[in-house]
């Protein structure tokens, strides 16, 4: 459904809109009494706001939750609402009223202002004791590589590795590794040949650079 | 008189009343007006005012109710105009009024506030910038068309990616770059493709993740629609290679040195654009300083500063460019690198100051986040801190240089997220001194991490000095290897030799010798900065007399002078506490623990943890909130701001892609446990100090440069607790409860402040306890004992009674005299 209306009712739902007025503004009244396509207007633009809101509640709720951030999912939601809210009120789906892009705007400021502020998402809930990290090599092995460590990694996070003897002395170190595993090429391994026993440790780094996790085990060759 | 003066006349007239003006006529009036404006630039007549007359005429459009959308495209077509004279300014001008004037909806609106957040980016206008963008999401959401509004999405993304690498953020620009990709893998269009990868490329510059940048951009040149890329932007591409080759030769000092021929070869292109090429220039003369190849240096600075000076900057006059920050630091580095005149380092020092201090305001005006920023992660801000200090030590010399320094340090912190929080401005040197930070029998050492080098601050009873230490792509791998060290160590259970190789390597780079003799005589040290560089365990670190820091020294942690110096305020202005102790202990299996967090091991908390922890504490006014008590709920409602402490047993827990990921698992009010983040940590209301007991709690995403904000010890701070004990690894249950209960021995019945009855407890259980009992932290103002404020007043009672009785008595036998 889409509304022409004069350019004074326009700015004045724009400003309804951005908050500048408020709904008993007596001047949007008067005209809503006026004009039955501004009264519509008004109607879905309430809608919207409604949407938001519960939506903004539901991001409250997550911060209430604890969980404390925003990324990608949370503009999503946002949009999500808002095409909801959209979709609810027969907006057409090839272009929206010129008032409903003031609506838009103002979406994307508050997703712009959650992402700012950080707001919340889902998240991935680790524990930090107790769980143990090392997969391979750990304990007897018949070869110490792959190497491989227990650990989901987010885009762009890194894991280092590094291979000492058992007298400290380091025989091996990684390259950033963007997957938690890592293959020495058969250079690397020629050096751990004549070893019997290897410790070795790791550190999770997240885009920042900033250790997330740290581990390591020990190995020796199966008899 | 020129066609445009004719019809300026005829407006005029009209507006005086005097005939009308069409819209045809209006639409060409104002064409006429921006074109005279392009070809008069330089001699604008003085009577006729630009601005004033554009306001008119959009005013009288406004009136008439005529379209503005001729009048966005003459603007928008004069910005072409602009762009190729490279007049950026006036781009700027002209592309603000055409998104003013364009409807929503139309397709290149999204584009256009791109480009200007792109400007307002370039000016550090950060929320200009922030702005922008969010109202190009929303006109691309208004296109119709999927093509056209997937491409502007894309181009959202990316230039929001970039915004969020400015300001130190790389994790949040991460999925934004994700986004993009996506898009533009959907899209298949190469100038986006193209446009993209120098962005993912520009993230592998700033994580120092050369292997990356070298792998994808060998991957982009060998697919297929890498031929129909633009050249310019080839160059582009070529130019951040050599950029991330310098970078990676700085970090790796052994690796065979290509970047000088790559940035060359770059330069040698003819057709480089300006702003490459200066870019370019830039980074060869700072391998030029680095090599000692001063007259290379020198020749190319100044034809940076050459072409700098023909060019018209975008940004407010008082606001330097990216580059002239740049060239500002070079020359410092060479005038510090030929050891120049006096004079000529004071030059050196006025202009670097001039940036630094505009600097300071740009980044003072980023808009709050709870989540903190990377204050100095950016090169230039990082850079230009560095120059000031290095300059003002060099002119003022050993005496005066160290104080001066350590003033514009403080400013610099100053504009952390924490101290903004907590609404603190910079302390002078006088009033840190002041403020009883400095301990009597040890001192204040101040980090000010460097790309070039780093500073060291000692401040004691002996006055202020500063000494150089490693720059930070040293200090940083050696971290990392520390942690990686510990992390083993800490799930073995054993104290391996590569723990103390580890350990031995940071010592050296963070505590040079003229440092340890420093310290030496200290028995209180508080480490101010650290988040500038990162998780150190300073009790880990090997001292002067080869020992552990943390068993001979009381260590303690600030996050900044600003906020110590709101801290002691702090104390100074709270009433004494009541010596009352509530431990929320939530380990011990609150209900839907083990549904919804299997994973974690449940830690028990009974009577005998709860010996460990307390038996030897003499404070008696506590509660102990255990099981189901121990609640999100009920720590959220309870009021300790008259109580000395609260202590938090639990566990620590991480929740993944958000910002602030280090949290607390407490029980839930009859529900499912609760995660008590560092947002819902801010609003507690804290006693003094806050204990928490927990794995790795004082993590979280660095945030070079800024005070902490985002971590649970900084949302303590603003909660209203002036100490925080809080772990910085993982943590042994039993063991940590087992040093805390020293720790609370210490604080209690020996009066020692946190910061002592820590390094108490660490002597006290040192044979039990392996490397676990360096990584508890006192953090905050730790090193004045808080229950002798307790005590004080009891003490008072008796004495006041006293007097009074005694100056009663005095009154009473004068009376009886004189009757």
């Amino acid at each position: 459904m889409s509304h022409e209306l004069p350019t004074e009712d326009e700015d004045l739902l724009r400003r309804l809109a951005l908050g500048e007025v408020d709904g008993d503004d007596p001047t949007l009244r008067s005209r809503a009494e006026a004009s039955p396509a501004l009264a519509a207007a008004i109607d879905e633009l309430q809608l919207v706001g409604e949407h938001l809101a519960a939506t903004a509640e539901a991001d409250r709720e997550l911060v209430r939750a604890s969980v404390d951030s925003a990324t990608e999912e949370d503009r999503d939601l946002v949009l999500a609402a808002l095409e909801e809210a959209r979709g609810a009120s027969g907006a057409s789906e090839s272009r929206p009223p010129p008032w409903g892009r003031w609506a838009l705007v103002a979406a994307a400021l508050v997703a712009a202002l959650f992402i700012w502020r950080g707001v919340p998402d889902g998240g991935r809930l680790t524990g930090l004791l107790g769980s143990e990290l090392c997969v391979s090599p750990k304990g007897a092995v018949e070869a110490f590589a792959p190497f491989v460590v227990d650990y989901d990694l987010e885009p762009w996070w890194t894991v280092e590795i590094v291979v000492t003897s058992d007298s400290g002395e380091e025989l091996l170190r990684s390259p950033r590794l963007d997957q938690p595993r890592w293959d020495p090429d058969s250079d690397q391994l020629g050096r751990l040949e004549d070893v019997d026993e290897i410790r070795w440790s790791f550190v999770v780094l997240d885009a920042g650079q900033e250790s997330v996790a740290s581990g390591g085990c020990r190995a020796w060759r199966s008899p | 008189m020129d066609t445009f003066e004719v019809d300026l006349l005829t407006f005029e007239a009209a507006r005086e009343g005097d005939g009308d003006v069409t819209a045809v006529q209006l639409g060409v009036l104002y064409r006429n007006l921006l074109d005279a404006r392009s070809r008069y630039r330089t001699a604008w007549p003085e009577e006729t005012d630009f601005d004033a007359t554009v306001d008119a005429i959009q005013a009288y459009r406004l009136e008439r109710g005529y379209s503005a959308e001729p009048y966005a495209d003459a603007d928008y077509d004069r910005s072409w105009f602009f762009e190729e004279a490279g007049l950026t300014a006036e781009i700027r001008a002209h592309l603000s009024r055409v998104v003013e004037l364009y409807e929503p909806g139309t397709p290149l609106l999204s584009e256009l506030h791109v480009q200007l957040s792109t400007y307002a980016r370039a000016c550090r206008e950060w929320e200009a910038a922030w702005a922008h963008l969010a109202s190009a999401e929303a006109a691309a959401l208004a296109l119709s068309e999927a093509g056209p509004a997937d491409l502007a999405m894309a181009t959202v993304h990316r230039e929001r990616a970039l915004l969020l690498i400015g300001v130190g953020l790389q994790d949040m620009a991460v999925p934004e770059l994700t986004a993009a990709q996506d898009l533009a893998d959907s899209i298949d269009e190469p100038w986006l493709l193209a446009d993209v990868l120098l962005q993912e490329l520009v993230l592998a510059v700033a994580m120092d993740a050369y292997d990356r940048l070298v792998s994808t951009l060998e991957a982009a040149r060998a697919a297929e629609w890498y031929a129909d890329v633009d050249r310019q932007v080839q160059r582009q591409h070529t130019l951040v290679l050599a950029i991330g080759r310098a970078e990676h030769e700085r970090l790796n000092p052994g690796v065979v040195r290509e970047a000088r021929e790559l940035f060359e070869a770059v330069l040698a292109d003819p057709e480089l654009p300006t702003e490459y090429r200066r870019l370019g220039e830039l980074w060869l003369a700072d391998l030029h300083v680095e090599d000692g190849r001063l007259d290379d240096a020198q020749e190319l600075l100044a034809r940076v500063r050459t072409s700098l000076e023909s060019e018209e900057s975008p940004c407010a006059r008082d606001i330097p460019s990216r580059h002239e920050v740049d060239l500002e630091v070079l020359e410092a580095q060479l005038a510090l690198a030929r050891g120049g005149t006096g004079a000529e380092l004071e030059a050196a020092l006025a202009a670097a100051r001039g940036a630094f201090e505009s600097l300071l305001d740009r980044w003072s005006a980023i808009p709050e986040r709870d989540a903190g920023i990377g204050l100095i992660h950016s090169r230039d801000l990082l850079s230009v801190t560095e120059a000031v200090v290095s300059l003002t030590l060099a002119v003022e010399g050993p005496e005066a240089g160290p104080r001066s320094a350590l003033e514009e340090v403080a400013r610099a912190q100053a504009a952390g997220s924490l101290a903004r929080a907590l609404g603190v401005s910079a302390p002078s040197v006088e009033e840190v001194l002041a403020s009883g930070l400095v301990p009597e029998t040890g001192g204040l050492l101040v980090y000010l991490p460097g790309a070039g080098h780093s500073h060291a601050f000692c401040v004691d009873a002996q006055g202020i000095s500063a000494y150089p230490v490693a720059p930070t792509y040293r200090l940083d791998p050696a971290r990392r290897d520390l942690e990686r060290e510990l992390g083993r160590a800490l799930r073995a259970g054993q104290w391996p030799a590569t723990l103390d190789d580890a350990r031995r390597v940071l010592s050296e780079l963070l505590l040079p010798d003229e440092v340890g003799a420093r310290i030496a005589g200290w028995d209180s040290l508080v480490v101010v900065g650290t988040d500038g560089l990162g998780y150190v365990p300073f009790e880990l670190l090997i001292g002067p007399d080869g020992e552990a820091l943390g068993d001979r020294r009381a260590v303690s942690y600030l996050p900044s002078l600003a906020v110590g110096v709101e801290l002691a305020r702090r104390a100074s202005r709270q009433p004494a506490p009541v010596a009352g102790l509530m431990v929320v202990a939530a380990p011990d299996a609150p209900a839907g623990y083990e549904d919804s967090h299997p994973q974690l091991t449940p830690l028990p908390f009974g009577q005998p943890e709860e010996e460990l922890l307390l038996g030897a504490c003499a404070i008696d006014r506590r509660a102990v909130l255990r099981g189901g008590e121990a609640s999100l709920e009920a720590l959220l409602g309870a009021d300790l701001r008259g109580d000395l402490a609260l202590h938090l047993v639990a566990h620590g827990v991480r929740t993944e892609r958000i910002e602030r990921p280090q949290g607390l698992l407490l029980a839930g009010a009859g529900g499912p446990p609760q995660v008590l983040s560092p947002s819902l940590a801010e609003s507690l209301k804290a006693p003094p100090m806050v204990v928490v007991t927990a794995c790795s709690a004082w993590r979280g995403p660095l945030r070079r440069g800024d005070d902490g904000r985002h971590h649970l010890a900084g949302a303590l701070f603003l909660a209203g607790a002036r100490s925080v004990l809080i772990s910085g690894l993982e943590t042994d249950y039993q063991s940590t409860l087992a040093l805390m209960g020293a720790f609370y021995e210490g604080l209690s019945h020996r009066g020692l402040s946190p910061a002592a009855a820590l390094r108490f407890a660490r002597s006290e259980r040192s044979s039990e306890l392996g490397p676990g009992r360096y990584l508890v932290h006192a953090t905050g103002l730790a090193t004045a004992p808080l229950l002798q404020a307790v005590r004080e007043p009891r003490r008072v009672w008796p004495w006041v009674l006293l007097v009074g009785l005694t100056l009663l008595g005095a009154v009473a036998l004068l009376q009886k005299r004189r009757s």
